[in-house]
């Protein structure tokens, strides 16, 4: 058997290989003194790793961790449910109900959604679009027969359009 | 650890485990005490010594608890405490702008590292709270892919399978950096301990 790759001299100090491969390798090392140095080398540093333990937490850090949880997530069925809902704060859900309904509002009013009393008619006036002709209502005599000032939109004029209509 | 500890502490963890899925939320408190000095070591080796480490390691277990019910023990449960960890780190590590060095990503270690000869007895002797600080302060040393390997593999005695699923990178890749931690572990305490001239 030629020398162990770094990744099988590894492997082998892990236990992470077959038995025959194992046999192998131990005759191997019983004949090469370079190859048993590497894997002295790596045992050292692996075995040194394995003697530290964990760095201790503080000593109230599981209390600490419960009184979190309790405080987080009481209200949420925890372990339930785990959904978008469980996941947002009270404050973020009252914000994601304002942010909807006027959403909701803006989408009706803009006249994309259902609008009880529709602009019916476009009433053209004479002259430019001043506020006191766009305020002032129509004389009787202009009005189409049928339309009820009421349903009324006054809107700017144009005598082009008018003619042109 | 040793390995009869090892056995008994699957056998408690599992059975803490059952009883928080049958609505025993207080055995959560139990898992946390088996298992707090070894999410927070994790979050130390994945972000390295921080003041916020222990907030982080909280966080961690909060998402354990929330997501404790989706677990199907299909790996042990420390495999899988240890990938939610690796997934809240992460999330830490992207808020602060720098995820590079997350022992989960692509990239590679650079060349491999050269195992040095050995000129350590076989048997070092480790038992001193001097030796271990020492060997502790070399391991803190290295990079994060480092440390998280050594971790995992030294002190957990994890698989590379399991490596491999913690990290979320391919076997052969924990293979290679398994090595090149433990070789760049070993040429730092050969210079140190020689330095030191510890027994």
């Amino acid at each position: 058997m030629t020398c162990l790759t770094d990744e099988e001299l590894t492997a082998h100090l892990l236990e992470e290989t077959t038995p025959e491969r194992k046999q192998e390798a131990q005759e191997h090392f019983h004949a090469c003194s370079a190859c048993r140095s590497r894997l002295s080398a790596l045992r050292f540093a692996a075995s040194a790793a394995a003697a530290v333990p964990p760095a201790p937490v503080s000593g109230d850090f599981t209390a600490k961790l419960m009184a979190r949880i309790r405080g987080e997530l009481t209200d949420a069925p925890v372990g339930k449910s785990v959904g978008l809902f469980t996941r947002l704060t009270a404050g973020e859900l009252v914000f994601a109900a304002c942010a909807l309904t006027l959403f909701a509002a803006v989408f009706l009013h803009s006249g994309r959604g259902q609008v009880p009393s529709a602009f019916k008619t476009l009433y053209l006036t004479d002259g430019p679009a001043t506020p006191v002709r766009l305020a002032a209502l129509p004389s009787p005599d202009r009005l189409k027969p049928g339309v009820k000032p009421g349903e009324m939109y006054y809107s700017d004029s144009c005598r082009t359009a008018k003619c042109g209509l | 650890m040793h390995c009869s500890d090892r056995k008994s502490l699957a056998a408690l963890e599992n059975d803490l485990v059952e009883r928080f899925k049958n609505g025993e939320d207080g055995s959560f408190a139990g898992l946390a005490e088996l298992y707090k000095d070894r999410i927070h070591q994790f979050v130390i080796c994945v972000l390295g010594p921080d003041r916020e480490t222990e907030d982080i390691a909280q966080e961690a277990f909060i998402q354990i608890y929330r997501s404790l019910n989706s677990f199907r023990g299909g790996s042990s449960f420390s495999t899988w405490a240890y990938a939610v960890t690796r997934n809240v780190c992460r999330r830490h590590l992207r808020d602060r702008g720098r995820e590079a060095g997350f022992p989960g990503e692509e990239e590679e270690d650079g060349a491999p590292y050269e195992v040095p000869e050995s000129g350590h007895s076989p048997e070092p002797a480790l038992e001193s709270e001097e030796t271990r600080a020492l060997v502790r302060a070399e391991i803190e040393a290295l990079s994060p892919i480092h440390r998280s390997v050594i971790f995992l593999s030294c002190w957990e005695r994890k698989s590379y399978e399991e490596m491999a699923q913690i990290l979320d990178i391919p076997v052969g890749t924990v293979r290679s950096r398994l090595h090149n931690a433990l070789a760049a572990l070993s040429r730092r305490l050969k210079t140190v301990l020689a330095e030191e001239k510890l027994p």
